[in-house]
């Protein structure tokens, strides 16, 4: 093991946008592959640190429309938190429908081969944890 | 000089159903004295349990006189509309609300140039509704629109021709209890079963005013009309920020379903709705203020419930936060109910 990633597994183990989640040095990261690469993100939720990988697998959500006519967006890149079903972007971290300034803490994914490593030391966004008041 | 004030809510009444039968056709007149209709009292008001052996009926003729010092425009509410919400001749309501209209408009707009109407609605039949409010949409003695709640929500599209008229003019919309929730199939439904008694119902009427306010921020209500305004008036005021938290946090977990909602629901009360208050209930002066503080500026407006008043104005002011003191009394209203409120060239 290098001193700044772990491996998460080979490819072929990874089943289309299902996080597998790997113990750090840095906590628990899930590593997802998408039909656009793979994605990290700390499995810790920025709203109250629930395991924001292990709800469900990356899945779609709704855009701004008129009201009633519902439109999907975002296909298969959202994560949406068993806890309180708050819902962010795998690849930006960022709240869908900027809900919350708050985002997922993201990780840089290597792949070597059949080989595929997280770098833990190199996270991207905060984590903080944050209090949402009415304005 | 006294503070500027803006009474967001002073009842009027006809007295006898002499004054209304003139503005109806001939026909319906004669069918209201057919069927003995019963005029709501004017000197009680909608819930109010007992009679107020105090209250007298106002008077054209000597209200202006009773205003609160400083008052600069006073929204004429003509609560016998309220008990409407549990009739069910839906195209009597109609021709009823009409008539007080007109009876308010010749006896009461002409009595004092501060007064202005609230055009009274049944939201029955939403069609008629409107033709009423565009009757008056180019008169600028009408500065608001003022109906009891139905037990259909209002984001529902029962309601939509009424808030389409009222978008079209400008005119806020006042609801206000009408004293038949949680009593008649109909009306707003409050917890559990029918209250039994006026206390249970004085002490759960803020649930029509919390079901209504959420209806019309989730179904998208002023998406739709961005220029509309609720107003709700006799509904109280201390609960509304634990109702705004949790509306907010709600949204922020099931903002998927009503994507069409794309500010947290306080953002869209703090440019949309606005709440009366009429008087202070229970709440101590101290709690009133912390809790006024919480609420966005532009929320509050003071009305007297004048007949029913419990609070005076200064009574109601010197529980507010000093910040806020100004807007309550009269800029809040000014902004909400625009030009018309404070012209002074009236017909
Ligand atoms: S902990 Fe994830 S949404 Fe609350």
């Amino acid at each position: 093991m290098d001193n700044d990633r772990v491996r998460a597994g080979v490819v072929d183990e990874f089943v289309l946008n299902r996080f597998r989640v790997v113990d750090t040095p840095a906590g628990a990261i899930g590593v997802v592959r998408t039909t656009d690469g793979f994605y990290a993100v700390l499995n810790r939720c920025p709203h109250m640190g629930a395991p924001v990988c292990v709800g469900t697998d990356l899945t779609t959500s709704t855009v701004a429309s008129r009201p009633f006519e519902y439109r999907l967006a975002h296909e298969d890149r959202v994560v949406r938190c068993p806890w309180h079903r708050w819902e962010f972007r795998v690849d930006t971290g960022e709240s869908i429908g900027n809900t919350t300034k708050a985002r997922l803490l993201r990780f840089p994914v290597i792949v070597e081969g059949a080989e595929v490593f997280v770098q833990y030391r190199a996270a991207r966004g905060a984590a903080a944890r944050v209090k949402e008041t009415p304005q | 000089m006294s503070e500027a004030l803006i009474d967001c809510e002073y009842h009027v009444a006809a007295p006898d159903l002499q004054l209304l039968l003139p503005y109806m056709e001939k026909s319906w007149a004669a069918r209201f004295v057919r069927s003995r209709f019963s005029l709501p009292l004017g000197r009680e008001h909608p819930g109010g349990g007992s009679l107020t052996e105090g209250s007298s009926l106002p008077d054209p003729a000597t209200a202006g006189a009773a205003l609160a010092a400083g008052t600069r425009a006073a929204l004429l509410v003509p609560h016998q509309v309220m008990p409407v919400a549990g009739w069910t001749d839906t195209l009597l309501c109609s021709v009823y609300a009409t008539a007080l209209n007109r009876y308010v408009r010749e006896h009461w707009i002409p009595a004092d140039r501060r007064f202005r109407m609230a055009i009274a609605i049944s939201p029955h039949e939403p069609e008629l509704a409107a033709d009423e409010i565009d009757r008056y949409g180019e008169d600028v003695s009408a500065a608001a629109i003022v109906m009891p709640l139905l037990a259909t929500h209002l984001g529902q599209t029962h309601y939509r021709p009424i808030f389409k008229a009222a978008a079209r003019h400008r005119l806020p919309v006042i609801v206000h209890p009408s004293g038949r929730e949680g009593t008649i199939v109909g009306t707003p439904v409050l917890s559990g079963m029918g209250p039994r008694h006026a206390g249970e119902y004085h002490s759960l009427i803020w649930q029509a005013a919390v079901t209504n306010i959420a209806s019309l921020v989730y179904d998208g209500v002023f998406i739709d009309l961005p220029d509309l305004r609720v107003v709700f008036a006799g509904f109280g005021f201390e609960w509304l920020p634990g109702v705004l938290w949790h509306l907010d946090m709600e949204w922020r977990s099931l903002r998927i379903d009503i994507p069409w909602v794309t500010d947290p629901p306080s953002v869209y009360v703090a440019r949309h709705i606005r709440i009366v208050i009429d008087d202070l209930g229970l709440t101590p002066p101290e709690a009133s203020r912390q809790i006024a503080n919480m609420l966005a500026e532009g929320l509050l407006m003071w009305g007297s419930n004048s007949p029913f008043a419990t609070n005076s104005a200064a009574e109601v002011l010197d529980a507010m936060p000093e910040k806020l003191r100004a807007k309550v009394a009269f800029g809040n209203a000014a902004e909400t109910f625009g030009s018309r409120l404070l012209t002074e060239a009236l017909a």
